[in-house]
């Protein structure tokens, strides 16, 4: 059991603390004003040069966040956020509109050096010297595959995003969307806002007034993506709320596989995160979408910590589509977020597979909404929450069947691990069907683990700690084969860090 | 979604306030139960019927279903009183909210107090937590004029079954009654809770039953719901289980327009094993909502928690039930399943099984599912020559039965089976 081991090794190196991308970097940054008000909007807007039906887009959902109140049925516990002592902008001075990887100021590469995101390295292994100059690996593309294309989001701004040329040859558009907004206004215009209504909740609607960057990913009709694309979200100003907005749009018979990372660092404020994510999948499209979410959880009073407020929606609009959400869940003081997939279309597929680790005072409120409309749709949760410290981890999720959804299948699992007397771990799934022909099923655990699993190990000569990252391992086995390989191997020696100091 | 709205208050909410400004006054109980009435009112008034941006009514958004409040009852109104479901059964009558009979030939050790009486001595309060989800208990402790308390002495074993009937009359008023039920140390006692009105009369009623179920106690509940088809029935069960005590709870809900159940269970003592079940079976344009809390706040309970439900036409029936297991209520054993048939295109179903945990060593799961009868076992009926209906009957009988299994072997088992089949019948000959 390599991982295993690896995961002790990783733990006993990290002394004191616990959280490796803690650091900050110094780097000059541009901001706007403090407050949120019609002009920062304005103010926004006008810094990327967006066109006016957009910048009326963003001032109607101020005009409607101004209405509204904060949300308060998760079970999470946190103070009013003055959303007027906040930065909205934060940008490295040196970025200002994507560049070529040479162009990037060496400060941030180092950044992403250190978070394990090489960029400028990455692309030197591929062949690719410069953005605009030809690459080696022209000729062959296929070769492509096994590699990652990385937008990086730093604060409120995409600094790169590599491997563009080569996914251009595949008709592939991946940018930020800032650029996205001047390349394909059309594609843009016709998406944006069409899964998450401006209108669909507090902080979708405040994401909706401000968002910044985010990355635009359009996959043409049957091609199939050659490598994963990824984002690397990255919030390093203080008192900055991270608004960005994805969307990606599998058009028929596509694929996508996109993952998505994040750290921030440790800081003793809150700091707000309020990401959407939008997700388009056309007949016969498949988008698979994988999380690894680790923004500094705080230290262990629960001092500190993002708040981490997303809408992820997906919507398998064409028939036989499939939409898949992995996720893993690790950081943030608070996790409130419910990937959500709106199966449409007859005959689509949508997953929700997620590992949810809380520490610390750490509290998750999350899981996912299956909304089966059309006909022979299925979906399957598999939630695997895990609860140490004084955390509180709560699995949320809806299934829903419409009137119409004739022959719709839900299978629903949800098991939650205790480690440590003073946590909680709480199923509240909402099941509602209109359709006889439907067929649904849920089944949801809570335990420990068990003497018996811990005698079993310990006397085969393991001790307490590896016994336990074993246990985990083995718990959350069914999630992690979802993964991408890359992500595998991180996620394993991530679960035994996030559990560190809960055994014994 | 998450706009503001200003409140308006309904017809019905301002019914009910100045129908309480009216009859305040004439109310019974002593300054301290006037206190509670009016505080509860006070909360009524803040935050009027409960709606479904109300976590717990969600899905019976009682501001929309209950359009117009009836007539408060001031007297028992006329109604055949049907003979007992077991032969030698004890009744205790409350007509439209109103002690009839019932309070004379008690079996040995078992004492009836009228609540009025009890108020006034300070021995009952209509004090209650003020969050708006406790909607149901709130009216009828502002409003209750009439009910008891039957108490069941220390280590008597009474063997005369007792049955609550709470009926209500063809006057179409607005009812309240609330029975408190106390088992004593070591006692045991059988239960029928039946809740009977006519077809047709748009009668409406909220009903309190709070069990307390002393250390070592046996208890045994049936509770049938059958109302007209045009009634508005609200009841609370509350059942506080002391140490070691050992009760059983099957509800059948086959009647009323529109219904809210509320099963509130709490764990007081160690040791104590709880199982409740739940029948439901609906059809037309019925609403029926079973909503259920277990509060383990001490180790080394058990509970089971059962719930079918059959669901016809654009009927809809609502589960939902929470386990909540305490920080220090180690060493608990909780089980929870909740199982639906849906027999029309037009029929809905509900489930919200819940699990709130604190403790680590615990062994808690529920199971949820929901669907139409199989097709595999029709087969199998049909290739043996059973009529399609009596084969249909025939699964529903064997899934619903499944919800009696905690009465296996108790004659409360056979009650329930007829109450099944009955609504089979019936059901099935429209």
């Amino acid at each position: 059991m390599p991982a295993v081991q690896e995961t002790i090794e990783q733990v006993r190196e990290i002394d004191v603390d616990k959280y490796k991308y803690g650091f900050e970097t110094d780097i000059d940054m541009e901001f706007a004003p403090k407050g949120l008000n019609e002009d920062i909007v304005r103010f926004i807007s006008a810094k990327k040069a967006e066109p006016d039906w957009l910048t009326e887009w963003r001032l109607d959902a101020l005009k409607r966040f101004e209405t509204m109140k904060r949300p308060k049925w998760a079970r999470v516990h946190y103070p009013e956020i003055d959303l007027q002592e906040l930065y909205y902008y934060a940008a490295p001075k040196s970025t200002e509109g994507p560049k070529s990887l040479d162009e990037v100021d060496p400060e941030l590469l180092r950044t992403y050096e250190k978070l394990g995101i090489p960029l400028k390295e990455q692309e030197i292994l591929a062949g690719v010297r410069k953005m605009d100059e030809p690459s080696q690996l022209d000729n062959s593309l296929d070769s492509l595959s096994g590699k990652v294309a990385v937008d990086a989001v730093f604060d409120s701004v995409s600094v790169v995003t590599t491997f563009k040329k080569e996914l251009a040859k595949h008709g592939i558009i991946f940018c930020s969307i800032s650029e996205a907004v001047h390349s394909h206004p059309e594609l843009v215009k016709k998406y944006l806002g069409s899964v998450v209504p401006v209108t669909d909740n507090y902080y979708a609607t405040l994401n909706s007034a401000v968002f910044s960057d985010g990355s635009f990913v359009y996959i043409p009709e049957g091609v199939r993506c050659p490598m994963e694309l990824s984002t690397y979200f990255r919030i390093n100003a203080e008192n900055t709320g991270q608004f960005e907005r994805t969307l990606i749009i599998a058009d028929k018979g596509s694929y996508v596989s996109y993952l998505e990372g994040c750290t921030a660092p440790m800081r003793d404020e809150n700091q707000l995160h309020a990401a959407v994510v939008e997700l388009i999948a056309l007949d016969d499209a498949e988008i698979k979408y994988s999380t690894v979410q680790n923004w500094y959880p705080g230290d262990a009073e629960g001092k500190g910590g993002i708040y981490n407020f997303v809408t992820k929606r997906g919507d398998c609009r064409g028939d036989r589509s499939k939409i898949s959400w992995t996720q893993v869940e690790t950081g943030s003081a608070i996790t409130w977020k419910y990937p959500s997939c709106i199966l449409r279309g007859d005959d689509t597929v949508g997953e929700f597979y997620s590992i949810a680790i809380s520490n610390g005072r750490q509290q998750v409120d999350s899981g996912t909404k299956m909304i089966h409309l059309g006909k022979n749709t299925s979906s399957r949760i598999i939630a695997k929450g895990i609860a140490a410290g004084k955390s509180d981890s709560t699995y949320r999720g809806l299934v829903q069947v419409a009137r119409n959804a004739k022959n719709a299948r839900n299978f629903t699992q949800c098991d939650s691990l205790l480690i440590g007397d003073r946590c909680g771990a709480h199923t509240i799934p909402y099941i509602e069907s209109k359709n006889a022909k439907a067929v649904l099923e849920h089944e949801a655990t809570t335990s420990k683990i068990s003497d018996d699993q811990m005698f079993y190990c310990l006397q085969r000569g393991l001790n307490e700690e590896e016994a336990v990252a074993l246990i985990v391992n083995g718990f959350v086995k069914d999630v992690l084969q979802k993964l991408p390989m890359e992500f595998m191997v991180e996620t394993q020696k991530l679960i035994g860090i996030s559990l560190e100091g809960s055994v014994g | 979604m998450n706009v503001e709205l200003k409140r308006i208050r309904t017809a019905a909410e301002t019914a009910v306030l100045e129908s309480f400004l009216e009859v305040e006054e004439t109310l019974p109980g002593n300054a301290q139960t006037h206190a509670d009435r009016r505080m509860r009112m006070a909360l009524f008034e803040r935050e009027g019927l409960p709606h479904r941006r109300i976590e717990q009514w969600k899905y019976t958004d009682l501001r929309t279903l209950v359009r117009e409040i009836a007539p408060l009852a001031s007297a028992a109104g006329k109604t055949d009183v049907p003979a007992p479901t077991l032969d030698d059964a004890h009744q205790i009558v409350v007509i439209d909210g109103f002690v009839t009979q019932g309070d004379t030939g008690l079996p040995q050790g078992v004492t009836l107090t009228p609540l009025m009486d009890a108020l006034a001595d300070g021995t009952a309060s209509l004090s209650g937590a003020e969050t708006p989800d406790r909607a149901i208990d709130a009216l009828n402790a502002a409003f209750v004029r009439d009910g008891y308390v039957l108490s069941i002495a220390e280590g008597i074993s009474v063997e005369t079954p007792i049955e609550l009937l709470f009926l209500r009359s063809t006057d179409q008023t607005f009812s309240h009654a609330r029975a408190n039920i106390m088992v004593g140390e070591a006692a045991s006692a059988t239960i029928i809770e039946r809740h009977i009105s006519t077809d047709g009369q748009p009668t409406q009623s909220s009903t309190v039953s709070s069990y307390a179920v002393g250390e070592g106690a046996n208890l045994a509940v049936l509770r049938v719901q059958s109302e007209g088809n045009e009634a508005i029935h609200l009841g609370e069960i509350a059942l506080d289980l002391a140490a070691k005590s050992e009760t059983r709870l099957l509800h059948i809900v086959a009647g009323a327009k529109t219904a809210r159940t509320e099963t509130r269970a709490v764990f007081s003592g160690e040791g104590a094993r709880l199982d409740v079940a739940g029948v439901t079976m609906v059809a037309d344009r019925q609403h029926s909502d079973s909503t259920l809390y277990v509060d383990h706040l001490v180790p080394h309970c058990d509970s089971t928690e059962t719930f079918k439900a059959v669901i016809d036409d654009a009927a809809k029936a609502i589960f939902q039930g929470k386990i909540v297991v305490a920080q220090d209520a180690q060493k608990v054993d909780a089980q929870m399943a909740v199982n639906s048939l849906l027999l029309s295109e037009t029929a809905d179903m509900v489930a919200k099984p819940e699990l709130e945990i604190f403790a680590d060593d615990v062994s808690c799961a529920h199971g949820a599912t929901c669907g139409d009868i199989d097709e595999d076992l029709m087969f199998y009926l049909l290739a043996r020559g059973i009529p399609v209906n009596e084969a249909r009957k025939l699964l529903l009988q064997a899934f619903l039965s499944e919800g009696a299994e905690i009465f296996e072997d108790h004659p409360f088992e056979q009650l329930a089976f007829d109450a099944i089949e009955t609504w089979l019948t019936t059901h099935a000959e429209r």
